[in-house]
């Protein structure tokens, strides 16, 4: 346990040496939470709830939504799939270790940095917006139970994404259906409560309901008690899920996976 | 003891088949073609515990394929490894606690953070003690060097420095087989030195393993008692230097046979 904590600390500092990129990063993803919050404002000028969703709800949804997707937000199927074009993958590979558990943990240094950042951020913005009303300590450590429980369900699916790279020269797409698949299904932009009928459906028996939606509803008190726990005991059940068949799924790829340069 | 046996090991590789130009690249998106290169046709040898050897041959004779395969990291087209009795790829978590690697062409050093935070990592990777830790850091750093630059981030290295501490970060677990890809690309001649008389004594008082390519003569007569040679995947000489040298040498150096081999693809 150990050697893979030691990665926390190297993701961490890594972070530290990108601080301009993570800077403005985060900068533009806070414009887009803004603007994101004004246009839900302005639709809710004309309608007083949609799908029994209110703009009392939505201004908390808006902020706690954007700060569940700020954790593992740049995905790293892109640097993955330069480290295998490159051959840097073989130096990776030669550690006694499980590659797929160095890099959660590189990725959770890496994130800290960035979560702890826009949890002040968007920590002060919400404060602001809605005061301390609507909190509840039970919800908040439920969330928080939730929150980290996503960040595996975001994590086990980028892993089977970036396995995908293995066989694909096309990195960049595979990244983006991935991000637009996430952002979409998870309920980074649309609360999931707001689909329509059979899109509803559909989006219940996927994964993606879990990093973003199940959080955010516990923590804004949507759901109930009861509630919450199923949800949490279904993200579980996803993160078993979906890391078997990323173990799976990677028993093949590193078998077919061609080493370059030497 | 044996340490490395490998037997009748092959590896192909599928590549695409492409006419150059724009013309090419669109053909291939639509109907990709691909033809297999072998790049390893069924080399059989055994390394024995506390041997040092060495893989020569020109560029693309199937040198860091073969060590890539022995590493553990890639799979064989058929063949098979056995790295201390265990099959490196099927075992990759286990092998790799008892290899040390150095690909001199690629740094395991994290390029934007410390050198000596890389260090610190496979400190913990490797769960190597406080004082062992302490003993080869003071010692590798004088030997190689490395105090200049610890604090420096890898990408900030001139390339004789990275390979250094590249060199260094592959012995600190102390491993009992040492695979070096051409491990001193770039080092000056001094400091080259001083890796030939630190390797050999690794050899001879911890009884380490040592299998090395190099395309530096004095790399390999420096470092080697045995001399495998490989040629468009096939091994054509095993045995030591002084045998190479007595049978084919008469009054030539190993460079001069090596060239004529390269020149006229047989030993004469
Ligand atoms: N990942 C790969 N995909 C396709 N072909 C490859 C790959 N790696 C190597 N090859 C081919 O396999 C052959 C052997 O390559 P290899 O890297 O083992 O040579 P080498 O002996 O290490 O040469 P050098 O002395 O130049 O390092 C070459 O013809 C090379 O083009
Ligand atoms: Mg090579």
């Amino acid at each position: 346990m150990k050697k893979y904590l030691a990665y926390i600390r190297c993701g961490f500092l890594e972070g530290c040496a990108y601080r301009s990129t993570f800077i403005t990063g985060m900068l533009a993803n806070f414009i887009q939470a803004v603007v994101l919050y004004y246009v839900w404002k302005s639709i809710f000028t004309y309608q007083d709830a949609v799908n029994g969703y209110t703009w009392e709800i939505m201004k908390q949804y808006v902020f706690v939504a954007f700060l569940c997707n700020s954790v593992f937000s740049m995905g790293f199927e892109m640097s993955i799939a330069e480290r295998i074009v490159k051959g840097d993958i073989i130096l990776d590979l030669l550690k006694p270790l499980s590659y797929r558990g160095m890099l959660f943990f590189r990725m959770l240094g890496t994130a800290g940095l960035e979560f702890a950042a826009t949890f002040v951020l968007i920590g002060s913005v919400y404060l602001a917006v809605n005061g301390l009303r609507y909190l509840s300590g039970m919800r908040t450590v439920l969330f928080l139970i939730s929150l980290f429980l996503g960040m595996g369900v975001k994590f086990c699916i980028q892993y089977i994404f970036s396995l995908l790279c293995f066989y694909t020269d096309n990195s960049y797409g595979v990244t983006k259906a991935r991000e637009i698949l996430t952002n979409f299904f998870s309920g980074a932009l649309i609360p999931l409560a707001m689909f329509p009928g059979v899109l509803r459906d559909v989006v219940n028996i996927l994964p993606f309901q879990g990093i973003i939606y199940t959080p955010c509803c516990i923590f804004i008190g949507t759901f109930s008690a009861r509630e919450s726990m199923i949800s949490i005991l279904l993200q579980i059940v996803w993160i078993a899920v979906l890391g078997l068949l990323g173990t799976l799924l990677g028993k093949k790829a590193f078998g077919v996976i061609s080493m370059y340069g030497g | 003891m044996e340490m490395i046996e490998v037997r009748n090991l092959k590896k192909e590789y599928r590549i695409a088949k492409k006419s150059t130009g724009m013309m090419g690249s669109l053909k291939h998106l639509i109907m990709p073609q691909y033809e297999t290169l072998e790049a390893v046709k069924g080399i059989s040898f055994r390394i024995n515990e506390g041997e040092s050897a060495a893989f020569l041959g020109s560029n693309g004779a199937g040198k860091s394929t073969t060590i890539k395969m022995l590493t553990g990291i890639m799979k064989p087209s058929d063949g098979t490894v056995r790295i201390m009795g265990k099959d490196p790829f099927l075992n990759r978590i286990e092998n790799a606690r008892r290899i040390g690697v150095v690909f001199g062409q690629k740094s395991q050093l994290w390029w934007d953070i410390p050198v000596i935070e890389s260090f610190r990592l496979l400190k913990n990777i490797y769960g190597i003690p406080e004082e062992q830790y302490n003993r080869n850091m003071e010692k590798f750093g004088e030997i190689l060097g490395l105090h200049d630059f610890l604090s420096q981030p890898a990408r900030k290295l001139s390339l004789g420095q990275r390979v250094r501490a590249d060199l260094a970060a592959s012995l600190l677990h102390e491993p009992p087989i040492l695979f070096l890809d051409e491990p001193t690309i770039g080092v000056d001649v001094a400091a080259k030195q001083k890796i030939y008389e630190f390797l050999r004594e690794t050899n001879r008082e911890k009884k380490t393993t040592i299998l090395l390519t190099s395309h530096d003569m004095k790399d390999l007569e420096s470092i080697c008692q045995r001399l495998i040679i490989l040629e468009k995947g096939k091994i054509l000489f095993d045995d030591t230097i002084d045998k190479l040298l007595k049978k084919y040498g008469g009054e030539m150096s190993l460079e001069e046979i090596i060239i004529r081999l390269f020149e006229y693809d047989v030993l004469v």
